[in-house]
């Protein structure tokens, strides 16, 4: 496959860097001018024959001789070091002077270049590295010349040139143009002639907004005939919202902004705020500075605003990884190093990542260098996993103003809607009274309080048995205990167990508890049982299975169902302090039992969740053994759910309404074809009731049908409400008739469905059946009793504690007892329920933005990290920059922000020359330093070095005024050239390095996407939001997802049609019609993309949906406003492409394509309108389907012209 | 093959083309010089580098099987006896020496040995023992060489498979692929150099990453291309529904008239380009169905891969297409195929592993063999890692898990030049360190390009003022596996 690639970050072979820079040997064309060029430059730094060190000599000594004769000194061969004068003009260890300025003849250095002993030749063989003859002369002519020598240019601070004095006095318009015009004049080149209003206006619109211009406005354009009508153009684009958005895309790649995580799972994560406040920053015409500061430190200014919160995203917009097994301590280390090379790519061009391991080899950074930048990022607080969630810590919240006046309201409903459902009901609240009685009557004779046969512990504690039948323990009191107790239990329905833990004055503080502190921790309860055997002897052990554990007394996750979990680390606790009220928690089974006969029962009572003595000093057993109690603590009884799928499923309403086997009948034993294999019924025993479960995962579960079935066995006919979700759509059925369905994905604020229904006496079949197409899909069932004369457990269990209830669970009794008689208040309270829904909806919805934010406590130890390897540290190092660049700010904080501040200093030699370089590269497709990401040694000499410096000085005197100085740029006579190639001038200077025409190139991939919209009429102009997700073709997502599981599905509406900057981003899977035009990943720090052109992109922008549906709404444009035939029409299109009218010719090839189109869809109605279907546009125009065909067709031709996608 | 005589007949190329190259673009430049195919075949222009190739090549072609996740090699490859006798019996501090583990397993309070449940048999001449669950990779232990201590510092997926692809564990380096492609270049001017197929087996659970296949800073025309198993196989292949071939040549004639009256205004070179370029598309409209297109294969080839090979995306229907692209040239192909990752339940998932990908990876030599192509393309089987002899989780009859492993694992390559029919390497009694002959990832990496006609330490691009290579600073020639 062929492709081509102008503007390579690296065109040339590393072997011929240094020839090619200075000119023996040449193989390709572009390289050949290029050394002439550089000849020429040098030649412009001193007289034509005085060597410059810096551009000449350097590179040379820097790429061949720095990795071992360098700054790093791990690698230093013979002592010998040629990166600094007083060490290059001292004997080597051979004793003999490497450099004798003014000598060549005495100098090692070059008897070394030139000998052909292979012992002392250098550069050494196996080095691969060799100097041209060119090379070598130079070195001689430099010190013949006195060996002069000067820090890197990119190390010293620019200093303000002087325009240079031109011959033709008349071009230039600004300052920009004196420099390149003295260039061109000793190149003996001409400028181009200025480009004409049209194709300027495109330009500047194509670099200021990414969109061409309309007709309209380049009409208007052609007709401001005042002096100054191209300059308020300029203005008027730069006002434009469309500029941020525009300058936004080149920031968001350096500071490698995406919709995901990056490494491993790569979930979405949510950060769309920050990529929004860098619109809003461009838009503002936020000075650099303050555009610096508050993303690298916006949490340390003073009392931060929300924006410069948001801001300071950019510090975690680095990848990270949720990873199972992954080491926290490496990806802390590894999120250091790209905030650290990040930062130090886009402010200085330094490539730092080579100090990462060892002292940089060509540039005068150490190691420990390294890491004094490195620890200003090395004391964030946040969660270094992200646990695949959207939000890792730390995050915050940001509520666009509509969503805080509906939170505001919401608030103030459900205050109100408290109010109203806890007034009082006196009528109802008299029968409550009456009811509860009745109740408590018939549940207090129900427990039994048994006296314990006998009590031991592992500690060997005494005990006594009270008259009450409680026990008390005495003596030994050790860290933790273990109680052992038997109970007789008679025959007949057993319910539950109660434990009451009792005061004593005997007991410290007059507690319940053996601590000092009077505080008593249950780890575990645990009671089992022995059947007598056939003959005597003892037969089966079983262990009652306590499904509930509800105390009237708890403290903050020590509730008491920690007692019951299996765990001996956390427990129940009654009080945060000793008490001397007695506290009761019953243990319940999941339904009542029937003891066979008289048996013993076993309990343990563990307390192991402390090392503090928090045994419980005294307690008392009951157990629930009358049939009323048993009765009450059992409506109907649920088997376990059973759960089918995923089987396939196509469009989810057509799907859940195309019935399958279960919807006629459920036979568990059934088998079915699921999506990925064999699918069968399986038992859920852990979908709890009440409880949100997740069905199907978005990170790794699989979408499809589930069915969900159980058995409600009734004892009596009553009527139940049964309250479901399952998201996305679902229809539920009891006893094969359908008694509720939810069509459209619930709602925020909506909750779940609520349905009552009427069972039968016996057994009842539940089934439901959901259809599961995107996201996590949550499953939620739970049921409560409308019958006054059936406890659901919960109240049963509030009815049956002895004592005073605490007000909490008095609402709750309450809430149940008017729920069932009062329909009204039913209402109300549901009204507050989804008020309540949509608070915490609305909550889960605003979005939220990572930020940075300072680990609170001192700073996190910093040391040198050996080889970069996380585990082999070294040195504890301090906060500091490199020594080569200017020193710290005194009255600056050793922190971010004095980072930020450092960076901005007037002295710093690098952050107004990379940023302005970067601009110049924006508009020129090569910045005056082509290596824009690397500023240092080994980066290429720049092309008009005095013009870099004077726009580096004018942007930092302006007060960092970022439109200022690109309206600058754009206001040159350099940048108005016409761009058409003079051959003789491409042939010595193909990239246009000396500006002698205007810039010509493809534009980036999100501006052809964006322009197919824009001409067409598709795009849709809101700014920022939530990321959104346009035509891709299925499957990418899941072809490399944990499982396949994540897919990416096609937004609807106006998210279609968004600019591209908006589309969602996964940096594992980017949208591929931005990848094939170049745009990166978004993994790492990016400050040059490169341009190809392969027959991908055209088969992209042919064929892919949204480009042919483009066409189509571009066709329907042209046929409803380009006028009435088809001459004005192809006028119309051509010009809204390209801003121009077609030539004569052109014109002749648009008609003739028309009417071959024409032909070809002449008599294929059905085909024309499948081609018509791609895509959601609805044309309006009057046309047939083959005339439309025939006109996309035309259209889509308009929209793939060179001169559509090039920036001329 | 006379290098000398390729190189200059190149440079001669060259200066023709630098004396007209403004007039027809750099890349139909590109596409001009790689046209050729054959062994010296060495592509210039901006981003195809080499005047020559290093050294006269053993393969022209690679074929990587990446079974992704970590396959267990003391269930496949590296058996061990010796566990007999440790069976359940804790890891031995003197062997573990306190390396480092994964969280997911670092803090198990113990480390019991768990040895294989299948059976080794020794095969072939060389006596090669591979376990009963590859039955097919046995049949071929004549035709391929085996090396059994490979190794890698990562210890987790992500870094590890971009480690092993990238030879860094950090994204940003171009991928194997993308090294060949920009040292190479295509040698089928139709189809792309460097091909990706990824294919669905019953498990997929580790996630894989467009990085893996991507150039890195290297052009990012030397990105692999994905080839895929539904839809086009190329995206944006197929024209749009309802357009014919002839009215998408009409529509292509017309925008070329359009093109190239444009550059008789412009006279920029990209335009001709772009021309050729569109030209190209329409061509690999026609070329990519044809290279798909499985009806021409007798049904004895078919049969060879297995019942799966019809089964588009399946890893026997890539296996096949593997071979397919490998005639027409593609210079990388790239299979991924994933559920290796066996942490749990491992004798189950890794027998249906076992049975997606054994048949097709030895069919895939056979075939390439009996067509004489097994010459010249060099077959790669191996994941990112191995896994541990310690078992995650219980212990039970027929069940068991491994955590995933580094210091050790098995990899097999056929063809290319590689000696076929033995055996390298030997690790300890627990495959858990190496005791003779270690292979790094570098070294490993260093060998393929050595294969290709490549000195990894000369095929270098200069990016950030360095000059990176796929071996970083690292890599060592294997000699004993080149002959």
């Amino acid at each position: 496959m062929i492709a081509s690639a102008h503007s390579m970050p690296n065109d040339r072979t590393p072997d011929q860097q240094p020839i090619d820079r200075f000119g023996k040997l040449c193989l390709l064309p572009c390289c050949f001018a290029w050394i002439l060029l550089c000849s020429a430059l040098t030649a412009h730094s001193a007289s034509s024959s005085t060597i410059d060190f810096g551009r000449q000599i350097l590179p040379i000594l820097s790429d061949n001789c720095y990795a071992c004769h360098g700054p790093d000194d791990q690698a230093r061969k013979g002592g010998l070091r040629l990166d600094h004068p007083e060490d290059a003009f001292k004997p080597a260890k051979s004793g003999k002077p490497t450099i004798v300025p003014g000598k060549p003849e005495e100098s090692e250095l070059l008897k070394r270049l030139h000998t052909t002993d292979p012992d002392d030749a250098m550069p050494p063989e196996k080095f691969g590295k060799k100097l041209s003859e060119g090379q070598k002369a130079l070195l001689k002519q430099w010190i013949a010349q006195g060996a002069t020598w000067k820090q890197h240019w990119a190390f010293t601070p620019p200093v303000r040139p002087v325009p240079p004095p031109t011959r033709n006095t008349s071009w230039a318009r600004n300052n920009v143009d004196r420099f390149i015009l003295s260039r061109l004049e000793r190149e003996g080149i001409k400028p181009s002639k200025e480009a004409d209003p049209v194709t300027l206006i495109r330009r500047a619109s194509l670099d200021l907004t990414g969109l061409p211009p309309s007709p309209d406005e380049v009409e208007a354009f052609r007709n401001d005939k005042r002096p100054d009508a191209y300059e308020r153009l300029i203005e008027r684009l730069m006002k434009s919202p469309r500029y941020g958005e525009h300058m936004a895309k080149y920031w968001l790649d350096a500071a490698r902004y995406a919709d995901s995580h990056g490494y491993h799972i790569d979930a979405e994560r949510h950060m769309w705020k920050y990529r929004d406040w860098v619109i809003d920053a461009y838009n503002k015409n936020m000075p650099f500075d303050q555009f610096t500061i508050e993303q690298l430190a916006g949490d340390l200014l003073p009392e931060p605003s929300v924006d410069q919160k948001v801001a300071s995203g950019y510090v975690r917009a680095n990848m990270s990884t949720g990873e199972g097994g992954a080491i926290v301590d490496e990806y802390q280390a590894k999120y250091t190093f790209d905030r650290t090379e990040t930062t130090s790519t886009i402010w200085m061009g330094l490539t730092m990542t080579c100090a990462r391991c060892h002292t940089h080899k060509y540039d005068p950074i150490t190691h420990r260098e390294y890491f004094g930048l490195y620890s200003f990022f090395n004391n964030l607080k946040e969660a270094v996993m992200d646990g695949n969630t959207p939000n890792p810590d730390p995050a915050i919240q940001v509520p666009s103003p509509d969503q805080k006046e509906r939170l505001d309201s919401l608030r103030k409903w459900i205050a109100e809607g408290k109010t109203k459902v806890e007034r009082a009901m006196p009528e109802i609240d008299e029968a409550q009274t009456a009811w509860e009685k009745s109740w408590r009557t018939r549940l207090a004779q129900a427990w039994t309080v048994s006296r314990p046969q006998s009590f031991t512990a592992t500690s060997n504690a005494q005990h006594q048995i009270l008259d009450d039948k409680s026990v008390l323990v005495t003596g030994p009191n050790p860290p933790q205990d273990i109680y052992s107790v038997v109970l007789r239990s008679e025959a007949g329905p057993f319910a539950g167990l109660r434990l009451e833990a009792l005061p004593d004055d005997s007991l410290p503080q007059k507690s319940s508890s053996r601590a000092d502190d009077g505080i008593f921790r249950l780890s575990e309860f645990e009671a089992d049982y022995t059947l007598p055997g056939a003959d005597g002897k003892p037969g089966e052990t079983k262990s009652l299975k306590f499904s509930q554990a509800i105390a009237d007394a708890t403290v903050k996750d020590r509730e008491a169902d920690k007692a019951i979990d299996g765990k001996p680390e956390t427990g129940w606790q009654a009080f945060s302090a000793a008490s001397k009220s007695a506290a009761t928690v019953l243990f319940l089974l999941k339904e009542p039992m029937q003891m066979p006969e008289e048996v013993e029962l076993r309990l343990r009572m563990k307390f192991q969740a402390s090392v503090n003595k928090r045994a419980i000093g005294r307690f008392r057993i009951s157990s629930a053994q009358s049939e009323d109690l048993a009765y009450a603590l059992a409506p109907p009884k649920p088997d376990p759910w059973h759960v089918l799928g995923a089987l396939k499923a196509g469009n989810p309403i057509e799907t859940l309404n195309s019935p399958l086997d279960p919807e006629k009948k459920v036979d568990l034993k059934q088998t079915f074809q699921g999506v990925r294999e064999e699918a069968r019924w399986n038992a859920k025993a852990d979908l709890e009731d009440g409880k949100n479960h997740v069905l199907v995962s978005s990170l790794h579960g699989v979408h499809g049908i589930y069915y969900l079935t159980r058995n409600l066995n009734a004892r009596q006919e009553q009527t139940v409400e049964i309250s479901v979700r399952a998201d996305d759509v679902f229809r539920i059925w009891v006893n094969q008739e359908q008694v509720g369905e939810r069509l459209v994905k619930e709602k925020p604020g909506e909750g779940p469905l609520k349905t009552t229904v009427r069972l039968k006496k016996g057994d009842n079949q539940i089934l439901i059946k959901a259809v599961n197409v995107q996201g996590n899909s949550r499953f939620q069932f739970s049921m409560s009793p409308m019958d006054e004369s059936i406890l659901p457990p919960r109240i049963a269990v509030l009815l049956a504690s002895p004592g005073q209830m605490p007000p909490d669970q008095q609402t709750e009794l309450k809430n149940h007892f008017r729920r069932v008689k009062s329909p009204e208040w039913r209402k109300d309270n549901e009204q507050l329920a989804a008020w309540r829904e949509e608070e915490s909806g609305l909550n889960k919805a605003i979005p939220t933005t990572l930020v940075a934010r300072e680990e609170m406590e001192k700073p996190r130890e910093t040391r040198i990290l050996m080889r970069g390897e996380y585990d082999k540290t070294g040195d504890v190092v301090g906060r500091g920059t490199p020594a080569v660049l200017p020193p710290f700010p005194k009255d600056s904080p050793t922190n971010r922000l004095g980072l930020a501040r450092w960076l901005l200093m007037p002295s710093h030699p690098l952050t107004a020359r990379v940023t302005v370089n970067r601009f110049w590269q924006q508009f020129f497709a090569v910045g005056i330093v082509k290596t824009s990401e690397d500023f240092g040694v080994q980066s290429e000499a720049p092309s008009h070095p005095e013009l870099l410096d004077w726009l580096a000085t004018e942007f930092i005197t302006s007060g960092w005024d970022v439109q200022k100085v690109q309206k600058t740029i754009l206001l040159s006579a350099a940048y108005r050239q016409e761009s058409r190639h003079r051959p003789e001038v491409s042939a010595r200077d193909p990239e246009n390095r000396l500006i002698a025409r205007g810039p010509r190139f493809r534009v980036d991939g999100e501006m052809i996407r964006d322009t197919a919209l824009y001409v067409s009429g598709l795009l849709v102009e809101k700014q920022g939001g939530r990321s959104v997700k346009p035509f891709e073709p299925s499957g990418l997502w899941e072809a490399v997802s944990f499982n396949n599981s994540q897919k990416y599905v096609v937004d609807e509406g106006d998210a279609l049609y968004r600019r591209s900057l908006y589309t969602h981003w996964k940096r594992q899977s980017p949208p591929p019609n931005m990848l094939l035009f170049d745009a990166p990943t978004r993994e790492y720090c990016v400050v040059k993309r490169p341009r190809t052109n392969t027959p991908l992109q055209a088969l992209a922008l042919l064929n892919d949906p949204q480009f042919v549906e483009a066409s189509r709404a571009f066709a329907d444009r042209m046929l409803k406003d380009g006028g009435r035939n088809d001459e004005s029409r192809l006028r119309y299109g051509f010009r809204r492409a390209t801003g121009r009218p077609p030539t004569k010719a052109e014109l002749d090839v648009l008609k003739e394509s028309l009417a071959v189109q024409r032909a070809a869809f002449m008599g294929k109605a059905e085909e024309a309108s499948k081609f018509l279907k791609v895509g959601n546009f609805a044309a309006t125009s009057d046309a047939t389907a083959e005339e439309l065909a025939a006109w996309s067709a035309v259209a889509s031709m308009i929209l793939n012209l060179d001169e559509t996608l090039t920036k001329i | 093959m006379n290098l000398e005589f390729e190189r200059r007949l190149l440079s001669t190329r060259r200066q023709f083309f630098g004396r007209t190259a403004t007039g027809i673009g750099t890349a139909a430049l590109a596409s001009l010089l790689h046209r050729r195919s054959g062994a010296a075949d060495a592509p210039a222009g901006p981003s195809y580098p080499l005047q020559s190739l290093h050294w006269k090549p053993k393969a022209k072609r690679v074929i990587y099987l990446f079974m992704a996740g970590g396959p267990s090699q003391i269930d496949l490859l590296d058996p061990k006896p010796a566990l007999d006798k440790y069976h359940k019996q804790e890891l031995p501090a003197s062997v573990r020496m306190g390396q480092r583990l994964t969280t997911m397993t670092s803090g198990q309070a113990s480390f019991p040995v768990v040895r294989s449940i299948f059976n080794f048999k020794k095969h072939g001449q060389a006596g090669m023992e591979i376990s009963e669950l590859l039955p097919h990779i046995s049949s071929i232990s004549d035709d391929i060489a085996l090396i059994r201590t490979v190794n890698t510092e990562a210890i987790n997926h992500d870094p590890a498979i971009t480690f092993i692809q990238t030879g860094f564990q950090q994204p940003g380096r171009p991928c194997m692929g993308s090294w060949l492609s920009y040292g190479l270049g295509a040698a089928n001017e139709n189809l792309p150099a460097f091909i990706v197929m990824i294919s669905s087996g019953k498990e997929s659970d580790q996630p894989l990453y467009t990085r893996l296949w991507s150039s890195g800073f290297l052009p990012s025309q030397h990105q692999g291309v994905q080839f895929r198993g539904v839809g086009d196989p190329v995206l944006y292949l197929s024209n749009p529904p309802g357009v014919d071939s002839t009215s998408r040549r009409q529509m292509l004639d017309g925008l070329a008239k359009l093109n190239k009256k444009h550059f008789e205004a412009f006279a920029d070179p990209e335009i001709n380009t772009r021309i050729a370029q569109y030209e190209m598309a329409y061509r690999m409209q026609t070329s990519v169905p044809e290279l798909t297109d499985l009806s021409k294969e007798s049904e004895s080839t078919l049969d060879l891969y297995g019942p799966d090979v019809k089964k588009p995306g399946s890893f026997a229907y890539n296996c096949l297409q593997a071979r397919r692209m490998a005639e027409r040239g593609v210079r990388f192909i790239q299979l991924y195929h994933r559920g290796w990752d066996q942490h749990g339940g491992l004798p189950r998932r890794i027998r249906e592993q076992c049975q997606d990908t054994d048949q097709p990876s030895a069919a895939l030599v056979k075939d390439l063999k009996q067509r004489g192509l097994l010459e010249d393309t060099l077959v790669i089987w191996g994941g990112e890692f191995g896994r541990t002899v310690y078992s995650q989780g219980a212990i039970d009859k027929d069940n068991y898990g491994r955590d995933h492993h580094g210091r050790c694992f098995s990899i097999w390559m056929a063809g290319g030049g590689i000696k076929p029919g033995m055996v390298l390497g030997e690790t300890d009694d627990y495959s858990y360190n190496i005791v003779k002959d270690p292979v790094h990832i570098h070294d490993l990496n260093a060998t393929v390009l050595h294969q290709l006609g490549l000195d990894h330490t000369r095929l270098t691009y200069r990016f950030q003022g360095r000059d990176f290579r796929l071996t970083d600073i690292h890599g060592e020639l294997v000699k004993p596996v080149v002959g």
